[in-house]
């Protein structure tokens, strides 16, 4: 529930708006009459809790024009005149309740809650969904019997999903609703109190999916079985059973419930507009491409312009990374930038032509929103540590995760890439011993944990500094860090040295074969590995494949897994079948992100699966990462 | 949602972004969509057809979001269309100046545009 509160004595407002704040309300605070106009007719508040006395517009004429431009939310006027005549005067000015100044501060609250609940059409603080139970004056919570324990974001969040029954609530209007005009969290952030708002209600016994999903559209609560789509509004006194409520105290249900068939409707039209944004991607990819030709002969104050406008466009068809990518070009393009394309905005023009150039058909519309924010991955081991860590991140906008062994964590790093991971040396421990004298068959395991981590930042989380600890650390390719708690902060931020690379960069040439249709990513891949010490052989017909392997008898094969006639799986199958190659390394590099291609790629034989567009560092890393398994595997 | 036929003007230099949010307001909620690339067109329009509601991009060559939203404010016959930016950055102080300006709300994109009336309606209390 969103409050603006217009109130131009700083301590009042301050006080009010602390309690307000205190019962899980979102507060707007302004100090005059315009603002408070300004505001109340920008953004979307429940309540509008306003001083009669204001400079620039007083309470009455506010009220007076709010009303007039059609705007129905219930006001609450302040006044330190305890006269009947201003009585009326604010009542018929529109206002919903009249408070005179010294008042006292619950009763301001309970007649908030009253207002709020009257705006929401709900005559009863208990709001119930089948089995979940809300009351929004004690701000608890249960599921059955079980009460739960919520924090103020998640309880908003399901206030917000109760208030408004199945109709589909958008990730902007999650951002809207939970938090301040001030605050602009990322959508990951939200994502973070979902997930574990979902959990919470699981574990008091809700099925997984009463809060659900509509891809790329928002969330909705699952009706509960043989009730319709909208919440159920108690008696106050009611507790134990939900499906008694008293139809007469109930609202009418809002007209745009979703019922089963209006969430067909609405699935069938999520099909109809994938297809016609696949559609418009025909005529779309050749405008892309064109202004990408023609960013590249701009003079560079055209280039911003084009980068933004590439953005734009490719974010309608919810092409994420293209957008990431032509983002990254407008930043490094505002100011004032040299005349010539620099070497990393050249790359980024090449990755994006590629990208564009590789989306043949649009999978699914834009979920809308900034791109993905940064990730913290935590293996902890011991519960307060993953708790503060996790709300640090939150704080910081990460999203995290949390992970229970490093099995977990290695499996999880061969799908997704954290931007950074903090385990505790305890957990890492067995790894670590892995390497210890006479676990001579273990070797292999650290370089794996290695070759996956690649070059994302690790730090070791240490009880006691020792050379030991500090020793197990490098060797885990981490950095060590003394735990305390007034520490964890810099955390996020501390430098991290890549990972310790057994063997570094190749002591020798290594031939890398790269085979792939698209003959600018090959070019790109000959010019960016060669300063990393490859050599390479670059491929685009894969029908002479076999002459060239046996040719040039590469020490790594990278891999696309869509080449036109035979496809990469099948290649590296090939690859796999003839004993001379069997211990070869085989990379996939791919625009495909699906785990299903991943798994076809890992059922081939192929040994590392990394999506297009790639940092030639990572990728040089990853090649390391595998010649250098291979050579333990030989040694051992 | 409201049952009547809105129809709304949208002002973005970019033709896909404009083809694409005329097929989610018909489809959705049976709209109808006038469309300009420029702020001077745009505005044309808006006298022409008196929409219900313009979506005004912030970032155009020439003429921005911003001035044609002055240019509108100041026109009689177009001060009172509510107008509803549509812009990329979601940036605390940029909303909020553009919010400060008086306009009914602010789309960031990129945006659905299934949910473009539901918003739209959201923001402007159809």
């Amino acid at each position: 529930m969103k409050i603006l509160l217009v109130e131009d004595d700083d301590v009042l407002a301050g006080m009010v708006a602390q309690q307000l704040r205190s019962q899980n309300y979102v507060v707007d605070r302004v100090a005059d009459g315009l603002s408070g106009w300004s505001y109340a007719s920008s953004f979307g508040y429940d309540l509008l809790i306003l001083d009669l006395i204001l400079p620039q517009m007083d309470g009455l004429s506010l009220c007076q024009r709010l009303r007039a431009e059609g705007d129905t939310t219930p006001i609450l006027l302040l006044t330190a005149e305890d006269r009947k005549t201003t009585k009326i005067q604010a009542l018929d000015s529109g206002a919903d309740d009249y408070m005179v100044k010294p008042f006292d501060m619950a009763e301001l609250i309970a007649r908030s809650r009253a207002l709020l609940r009257r705006g929401q059409g709900q005559a009863s603080p208990l709001v119930a969904w089948g089995e979940l139970l809300l009351n929004s004056s004690t701000g608890e919570v249960s599921y059955g019997d079980r009460p739960l324990q919520l924090t103020a974001k998640e309880y908003k969040f399901l206030e917000l999903l109760l208030n408004s029954g199945s109709q589909v609530i958008s990730m902007a209007e999650v951002l809207e609703y939970l938090w301040s005009s001030d605050e602009f969290p990322v959508e990951s952030t939200v994502r973070s109190h979902l997930r574990r708002l979902r959990h919470k209600l699981q574990q008091a016994g809700a099925p997984p999916d009463l809060i659900s999903t509509l891809h790329g559209r928002g969330y909705y609560l699952k009706a509960p079985p043989s009730e319709a789509g909208a919440p159920t509004w108690l008696p106050p006194n009611h507790r134990a059973e939900p499906q008694d409520s008293d139809p007469g105290d109930g609202p009418a249900p809002p007209c745009d419930l979703l019922n089963p068939s209006e969430q067909s409707v609405q699935s069938a039209q999520s099909a109809q507009y994938l297809e016609f944004l696949n559609h418009t991607w025909q005529t779309a990819q050749t405008t892309c491409l064109e202004k990408l030709n023609q960013l590249e002969q701009s003079p560079r104050a055209d280039r911003l312009a084009l980068a933004h406008s590439l953005a734009g466009t490719l974010g309608m068809f919810g092409l994420g990374e293209a957008v990431a990518l032509a983002r990254q070009l407008e930043v490094a393009w505002r100011g004032s930038p040299p005349d010539a394309i620099g070497p990393e905005e050249q790359l980024r023009l090449q990755q994006l032509r590629h990208w564009i150039e590789q989306t043949h058909r649009i999978e699914q519309p834009p979920p809308a929103g900034p791109a993905a924010s940064p990730a913290l991955w935590i293996l902890g081991d011991d519960a307060a540590l993953v708790e503060s860590l996790s709300s640090l991140a939150l704080d910081q906008g990460f999203t995290s995760r949390t992970f229970a062994d490093w099995q977990a964590l290695l499996t999880a790093l061969a799908q997704d890439r954290p931007t950074r991971i903090v385990a505790s040396l305890g957990r890492l421990q067995s790894l670590g011993d892995a390497t210890g004298p006479g676990a001579a068959h273990r070797p292999p395991l650290l370089a794996q944990w290695k070759a996956a981590l690649g070059q994302i930042p690790l730090v070791i989380l240490g009880d006691r500094d020792s050379l030991t600890a500090r020793r197990q650390a490098l060797k885990l390719g981490g950095q060590f860090w003394l735990r305390s708690d007034d520490s964890l902060e810099a955390l996020l931020t501390v430098n991290c040295p890549p990972s310790q690379q057994p063997g570094g960069l190749p002591p020798e040439q290594v031939n890398v074969m790269v085979v792939d249709d698209d003959p600018h990513w090959l070019t790109l891949l000959l010019h960016q590995l060669q300063p990393h010490g490859f050599s390479v052989t670059t491929l685009a017909d894969p029908q002479s494949f076999w002459q060239v392997l046996q040719s040039v008898k590469p020490d790594a094969l990278v891999l696309d897994a869509k080449i036109p006639e035979i496809d990469g799986f099948e290649l590296c199958q090939i690859v796999r079948h003839d004993p001379q190659w069997q211990a070869l390394p085989i990379l996939f590099l791919s625009i495909l992100n699906d785990l299903e291609s991943q798994q076809l790629a890992f059922a081939a034989g192929a040994d590392d699966y990394l999506f297009k567009p790639v940092g030639m560092g990572e990728l040089a890393h990853r090649i390391c990462s595998r010649l250098q398994r291979v050579r333990a595997v030989k040694s051992a | 949602m409201a049952a009547s036929k809105r129809q709304i003007l949208i002002i973005d230099d970019e033709e896909t972004i404009q083809t694409v949010v005329k097929f989610g307001l018909q489809l959705t909620a049976g709209w109808q969509m006038l469309a300009a690339c420029s702020g001077p067109m745009g505005i044309a329009l808006a006298q022409q057809h008196q929409p219900d509601a313009i979506l005004l991009d912030v970032m155009m060559p020439e003429m921005d979001g911003v001035a044609t939203f002055k240019a509108l404010q100041a026109a009689e016959s177009t001060r009172d269309i509510p107008v509803i930016f549509l812009t990329a950055k979601a940036q605390a102080a940029e909303k909020k100046q553009l919010k400060a300006l008086g306009v009914s709300g602010v789309i960031t994109k990129p945006f659905n545009s299934l949910d473009l009336p539901r918003l739209i309606s959201r923001i402007l209390h159809w």
